[in-house]
């Protein structure tokens, strides 16, 4: 079974689940991944990319997700920069097999698949993969207890998670804070095959709006290559998502967002 | 009392008094020469060496700022390069080799200074790959293909892309290389050793491993230069002490300027030391100049100090000390000024190598000169007189001989001197025209060292270890997303890869191909450039594998084509950018708003080697002209200075003769040749005229005259070219095949200067009999002994 925040999600108003007095680290993953589980909303998403130079690049967004049966949907419209504008990123996570990941490109005409096997690149040229936009997987990894911490003064459990074998995305180990409050994933760093940190996640400006918690800002920052990109809600609007806007028709319509 | 004051004009005085001083606190003078060396000894330990070209070069130098600009703009280095060969059957393609490949991959991350997001090998590269209704940009192979269908597999892959194709898998398919790129501030020597030992530590069954790359070469350099440094530097001195031991036959005249060598070396390394200026490959002859040029000081007053002790028996040591440098001084001043002169002129070169050993030549030549006029009087002064033993007075007795008859059969062809002259001249001018300039950096190590074999090899099976940069750039930010402008530049790497020796050029228009081929569904047709700007803007955006960034800027009005040459040559180089340059302009000449710039390491490392054997040229000029200057003003006479010239012009033009018939290459190590020719050699002739000039006014002519100056000054010039060529001799035994050339033609160059001296002048100051060596007034010279002469008459 696979969650995952999507780069949509993963800003998403978040429902809070209750806190137990004492977790264990598998259980801790779980209630993790239920809290960032979104309602249906639509959002205005800008992603900053910076090198280390301080040059950027700008994408701009709009995404609608909705989860359905716990397995969430996703899709893009690209509205910055012009060349970029009307493209079409379209991603349904699947029970049990590879997610479906197509893109559509209004000159090329028809959506094309994005393979699977691509998980592990880098989504847009950014610093995060696309996995990297998922919440940890409580079947994926041997999860353990690191510790307790804070993150900007949130109590947090630290959970590390070791990877062995093909489907590592690179990584040999992760460790990620998940606050105890509401079990929001708030900051992960992730370790090479050599146990040298390469990347680390943080995620900033979390409130409460109506109940559920607000996760407005994504940070990821590559060290090794002192590189970073920033993920940020610029608006965002809890309400029903349509289920036609995840077909190819909706992809193929150049004109809607 | 020998010296008599009222003989000196004002200067001597001066001199006078200050060897008075010298001689009287003859402790303290040198307890402060002690402690001066001591000083800069201390400075040795700060020594570096430097051999990365880009640090040579005068900063803001247009090839360099380009260099620059690209390595911060699109995080270029330059990379080590392990080439992986395996000769059997099917090459590289099977899980052995492979595996090995594989393991270098991973395990050049490990080595401290390598970059480890900037590894290229068939195991870290993305491909671009696309099937019916998709496509994926993916890695090649992030795993080993564990069978023979895999294998197929990978290699089928492999050879459809012309980015890896005969890149990174030899098209012979016999090797395959891992590039990593480095640090610019990391230890490349030391890089060079951890490959070295990782490669060492790794299971071989049929596979040889090669390893090259810029920053290995000048890394390595580097090294070689610290060793040669060390190994040089005694074995000079020891050429040096048997020089001295063979000429003066006694302690004092091996020590005395055995002493104040090594104290100038120091001085002048300590100082640069000081300085904070490292040693460059072409340094490494500065000591080994400094002691061959500094012991001529010495040489001169010792002997003068035992003919004096002859002459003038019973006076103290301090008496005589103060006698022999007053005659001394001057030719000891004047041959260290014209010499140090002769290495400044290196500084009218833009290159720091080249100015450095100049200055710092310069530096020990005066050093040496200090040391002469202060140490040596003060020991001098410390002695008792000697006793000349009778069988030493029989040694400089048989050479007084020698060098008279030598003087007589001079006198005798001197007609035939002359002609000799003239068709030296002729011999050069004809070789000389046809001296080319090249250089190659593998001309730094020997044939059979590791580097240049595998740069050789790669440089055959792969498309080239040397790098050129063509980069575009416009105003207008996205410029480089217009499909006509894009197809330009893939026209441009067509026509480039035409070009002798050049073996691969990627641009963003590779990636771009693949991709819109990868689009509709892997259809060879459209291996195009994408056709509208939308396209190519969302192919960036979506491609998202390799280092697309090396290729093109964010703001996308930047783009770098990277070509790799397959050779070190420097002429061959030149050739290649020209052509470039040339193409470039062709292509792109349309598009006027954008700014068309060809360079990279290959451009900088031709630029270096111009403008060091152009610089040298100009320095040749230049330092003849200053010599000429100095003698005319020393001798007030312009036929003395032109006469002084003759020799070392004669020399000058014989060395590039020499390379010219030879075929040796003008680069900056035999450039440098004519500028040590001219400081050292000019010595002979000024000593020469010189005595020459004394004997005539004393009122000697003719066959005599030629006699007595080749018994005194020739056979002085002698001992000085000897010594000189004996230590120039010593580069022979260096690592580096230039410092050897080096010094068999600074030894040429020496024994010509040497010849034309004691053979051409006389026959030339005979034939013109110039007023400047004319008695005065018609009234002969006195013939004095304790005379203060130019030449303190050896």
């Amino acid at each position: 079974m696979k969650r995952i925040i999507s780069i949509t999600v993963a800003m998403l108003l978040l429902g809070v689940s209750t806190a137990f007095a004492e977790l264990s680290a598998k259980q801790i993953v779980i209630q993790s991944k239920v809290a960032i589980q979104g309602s249906s909303s639509v959002n205005k998403i800008k992603m900053t990319v910076t090198n280390k130079r301080g040059d950027e690049q700008v994408q701009k967004m709009i995404t609608r997700t909705k989860t359905v049966n716990g397995l969430n949907q996703q899709i893009s419209t690209f509205l910055y920069p012009d060349e970029t504008k009307g493209t079409k990123f379209l991603k349904i996570e699947k029970d049990n097999q590879n997610d479906i990941m197509k893109i559509y490109i209004p000159d090329l005409g028809k959506p094309r698949t994005i393979s699977s096997s691509q998980r592990k690149q880098s989504f847009m040229g950014s610093d995060f993969t696309y996995e990297d936009l998922e919440a940890l997987q409580p079947q994926k990894g041997q999860h353990s207890i690191f510790g307790n911490n804070t993150f900007e003064d949130a109590p947090c459990y630290v959970i590390q998670t070791n990877y062995s074998g093909k489907k590592s995305a690179g990584y040999s180990k992760t460790l990620t804070w998940i606050r105890k409050d509401n079990y929001l994933p708030v900051k992960t760093e992730y370790y090479d095959k050599d146990a040298n940190l390469i990347k680390v996640k943080t995620a900033h400006e979390i409130y409460k709006k109506k109940d559920v918690w607000v996760l407005k800002k994504l940070v990821m920052k590559n060290v090794q290559k002192n590189h970073q990109t920033v993920i940020e809600v610029v608006e965002s609007e809890i309400q029903p998502v349509d289920d036609s806007y995840f077909t190819e028709q909706f992809l193929r319509q150049t004109d809607k967002y | 009392m020998i010296d008599r004051d009222f003989k000196y004009g004002p200067l001597e005085r001066a001199f006078l008094l200050f060897f008075k001083l010298m001689t009287g606190h003859r402790i303290r003078v040198t307890l402060t020469c002690v402690f001066i060396t001591v000083f800069f000894g201390y400075g040795l330990r700060y020594l570096e060496s430097e051999a990365d070209v880009t640090n040579m070069l005068p900063q803001g130098y247009p090839s360099v700022v380009h260099l620059d600009r690209i390595e911060e703009e699109f995080e270029y280095n330059e990379s080590v390069v392990v080439a992986v060969v395996n000769e059997e059957p099917g090459g590289i393609y099977n899980p052995h080799t492979l595996g090995l490949i594989k393991q270098i991959s991973d395990r050049m991350e490990d080595i401290r200074g390598v970059r480890n997001d900037q590894i290229r090998s068939i195991f870290t590269v993305t491909d671009i790959v696309g099937d019916e209704g998709g496509f994926a940009v993916v890695p090649l192979s992030e795993t080993m293909p564990e069978n023979a269908e895999e294998i197929a597999q990978l290699r089928l892959r492999i050879e459809q892309n012309t980015m890896f194709h005969g890149t990174l898998v030899a098209k012979s398919s016999v090797g395959a290389i891992v590039y990593a790129a480095v640090s610019p501030v990391a230890d490349h020597a030391q890089i060079y050793l951890d490959v070295r030992e990782m490669l060492d530590g790794l299971d071989v069954d049929q596979e040889q491993f090669y390893v090259t790359g810029n920053p290995v070469v000048s890394g390595v350099i580097g090294r070689h230069v610290e060793a040669d440094m060390a190994k040089m530097m005694p074995l000079v001195a020891i050429v040096i002490v048997l020089m001295l031991i063979l000429i003066f036959r006694n302690v004092l005249g091996v020590l005395l300027p055995l002493v104040v060598v090594i104290c100038s070396v120091v001085v002048a390394m300590g100082m640069q030391a000081y300085l904070g200026i490292p040693i460059y490959p072409m340094s490494t002859t500065v000591p080994i100049v400094i002691m061959a040029i500094g012991v001529a000081d010495g040489i001169h007053i010792i002997t003068r100090y035992y003919e004096a002790a002859r002459d003038h028996p019973g006076v103290t040591g301090r008496q005589l000390s103060i006698h022999v440098m007053m005659e001394m001084w001057r030719p000891v001043v004047m041959t260290s000024f014209t010499t140090a002169i002769g290495f400044m002129s290196l500084l009218s070169s833009t290159m720091k190598p080249v100015m450095y050993t100049g200055i710092f030549t310069a530096v020990g030549v005066l050093a040496a000169m200090f040391f002469s006029l202060t140490l040596i009087p003060a020991s001098l002064a410390m002695m008792h007189p000697p006793k000349t033993r009778q069988e030493q007075s029989r040694w400089w007795a048989r050479a007084d001989s020698w060098f008279s008859k030598a003087g007589a059969v001079i006198y005798r062809f001197r007609p035939m001197v002359i002609f000799f002259g003239v068709l030296l001249v002729a011999f050069s001018v004809s070789g000389g025209s046809v001296v080319r300039v090249d250089s190659d950096p593998m001309g730094n190590f020997n044939e059979d060292d590791p580097i240049p074999i595998s740069t050789k090899l790669i440089n055959r099976l792969f498309s080239g270890t040397m790098n050129m940069n063509t980069t575009l750039e416009s105003e207008t930010e996205k410029r480089f997303l217009d499909p006509a402008v894009l197809r330009a530049v893939g026209k441009y790497q067509e026509q480039v890869l035409q070009i002798p020796h050049v073996g691969s050029s990627d641009s963003v228009v590779d990636f771009l191909m693949m991709m819109n081929q990868a689009m509709y569904e892997n259809d060879p047709e459209y291996r195009t450039v994408p056709g509208t700007k939308n396209l190519v803007g969302n192919y960036l955006m979506l491609y998202s594998g390799e280092n697309i960034n090396q290729y093109i800027n964010y703001d996308r009005d930047f783009i770098n084509i990277q070509t790799r040459v397959a050779t070190t040559s420097t002429s061959k180089l030149e050739k290649v950018f020209l052509k470039m340059e040339q193409i470039a302009t062709d292509t792109f000449g349309e598009f006027d708003d954008i700014e068309v710039q060809t360079g990279g390491m290959g451009r900088v490392i031709v630029d270096m080697i111009n403008i060091i054997v152009y610089g040298q040229i100009t320095s040749i000029f230049l330092s003849i002209f200053g010599v000429f200057c100095v003698t005319t003003i020393m001798f007030r006479s312009f036929t003395a200075g032109f006469l002084s010239i003759v020799p070392i012009t004669l020399a000058t033009a014989g060395n590039f003769g020499f390379m010219g018939f030879f075929g040796i290459p003008l680069e900056p190590a035999t450039a440098v040749t004519s500028c040590i020719g001219i400081g050292v050699g000019i010595d002979y002739a000024i000593h020469f005229i010189a005595k020459y000039q004394l004997m005539r006014r004393r009122g000697i002519v003719d066959k005599e005259l030629v006699c007595c100056t080749m018994a005194t000054a020739g056979k002085a010039i002698f001992f000085n070219a000897a010594v000189v060529i004996a230590g120039f001799m010593v580069l022979l035994s260096s690592q580096f095949p230039a410092s050897r050339h080096l010094g068999l033609m600074v030894s040429l160059n020496m024994f010509i200067s040497f010849a034309a001296a004691v053979t051409i002048l006389p026959a030339l100051l005979l034939r013109l009999n110039p007023a400047f060596c004319k008695p005065k007034n018609g009234i002969k010279a006195p013939l004095e002994k304790d005379e203060p002469t130019l030449n303190g008459g050896i």
